[in-house]
């Protein structure tokens, strides 16, 4: 008995699930009782660095990542946003609601499931203070908070400070060409 | 049997006497400041609207928001914003990184204020403070909610609601 959850030790449907225990062992039990009963609360996102700063963006809205130097620029820089300079190795081709936009970044990290706990709300007198409005708040990575994108909200085309490069070769044909040369990124 | 205007001039005596002894008391309240240095110049909070001094944190910039406001910092689960008084208040144009973070305002909007030095305990009256004078410029005035002068030299007292408000 050592180790065993205490609901095993009552009646109905606590000793089924005891009965189940006895089969697969206690630790199966609990992840099975977990994932049927609260899926967990996680979200998908990609952490990447852009000017040596880490931020976060939700997975599902990340199409490619494509190496630089090819017929795109980048469409949005967030460092430049803040007054800095990024190297832009990389680009992030992101799905902003019924547009693209094309992030640069320095380096992609990895993609992870973060569990809600770790990501935060922006302060309200941050909030308050945002113009634009797409950051969607903050994500814990081991000790360094990253700063989670609203990808939704990103500057389309026409978009704060974010430097827009003058020729952008906007529709489909050109996006196709761009997937055939990107490295596909395996997430949806 | 007292005439009947007695009554009422015994009554705005007392109440007279009351408020006389109430400013009385207002003067000679014992205000607790934490002091800090800005650049040259000495600065405080009352000690009631300071959380707590930490040392350096990491910052974290957002995009899109004010110079003045350096970014946030994690401490003890808490995402704190973090303000730069000196470019608040124009003693410089660039944006630093702070020795020490005052924490400010206790309760649900703390924010966390740059300083260059180890803040500091100072007692005064309330007497001793003065309305804001005319040395600093408009920009710093507006954040002041008066003037003291200590041994150490002068010092300017901020409205903490007003810098948070900026």
């Amino acid at each position: 008995m050592l180790g065993r959850p205490q609901y095993s030790q009552s009646e109905g449907a606590a000793s089924h699930r005891a009965q189940a225990e006895d089969k697969a062992g206690p630790d199966l039990i609990e992840l099975a009782e977990t994932a049927d009963d609260q899926p967990p609360e996680t979200l998908q996102v990609v952490f990447f660095r852009a000017g040596g700063m880490l931020f976060a963006i939700p997975a599902e809205s990340v199409e490619q990542v494509q190496r630089t130097g090819g017929m795109r620029s980048p469409s949005v820089r967030l460092v430049a946003d803040m007054g800095g300079r990024a190297r832009d190795q990389l680009i992030l081709v992101v799905r902003a609601g019924a547009s693209r936009v094309w992030l640069g970044v320095d380096e992609v990290l990895e993609i992870a499931a973060l569990p809600l706990e770790a990501i935060y709300a922006l302060p309200r007198l941050v909030a308050d203070r945002q113009r634009g409005g797409y950051v969607m708040g903050l994500a814990i990575r081991g000790d360094e908070l990253a700063v989670l994108l609203d990808a939704n909200a990103l500057p389309g085309s026409p978009g704060l400070r974010a430097q827009t490069p003058a020729a952008q070769p906007a529709e489909p044909e050109a996006t196709r060409r761009e997937e055939a040369a990107g490295i596909t990124f395996g997430v949806r | 049997m007292a005439a009947p205007g007695t009554n009422q001039a015994l009554v705005e005596r007392a109440e007279r006497l009351r408020a006389e002894q109430r400013a009385t008391q207002r003067r000679s309240e014992l205000l607790t400041l934490v002091t800090f240095r800005l650049g040259g110049d000495i600065y405080a909070l009352p000690a009631d609207q300071v959380r707590g001094v930490i040392t350096k944190q990491p910052i974290v910039p957002i995009p899109s928001t004010p110079p003045h406001l350096l970014g946030v910092t994690h401490f003890r689960g808490e995402i704190l914003p973090v303000f730069d008084l000196k470019v608040l208040l124009e003693l410089t144009q660039s944006p630093g990184d702070p020795e020490y973070l005052i924490i400010a305002r206790p309760g649900a909007d703390s924010a966390a204020l740059g300083c260059d030095s180890c803040p500091d305990i100072v007692q005064l009256l309330a007497d001793e403070i003065k309305a804001p004078g005319s040395t600093l410029g408009p920009q710093a005035a507006r954040y002041l909610r008066g003037t003291a002068v200590v041994r150490e030299g002068a010092i300017s007292l901020l409205d903490v609601d007003k810098v948070l408000q900026c």
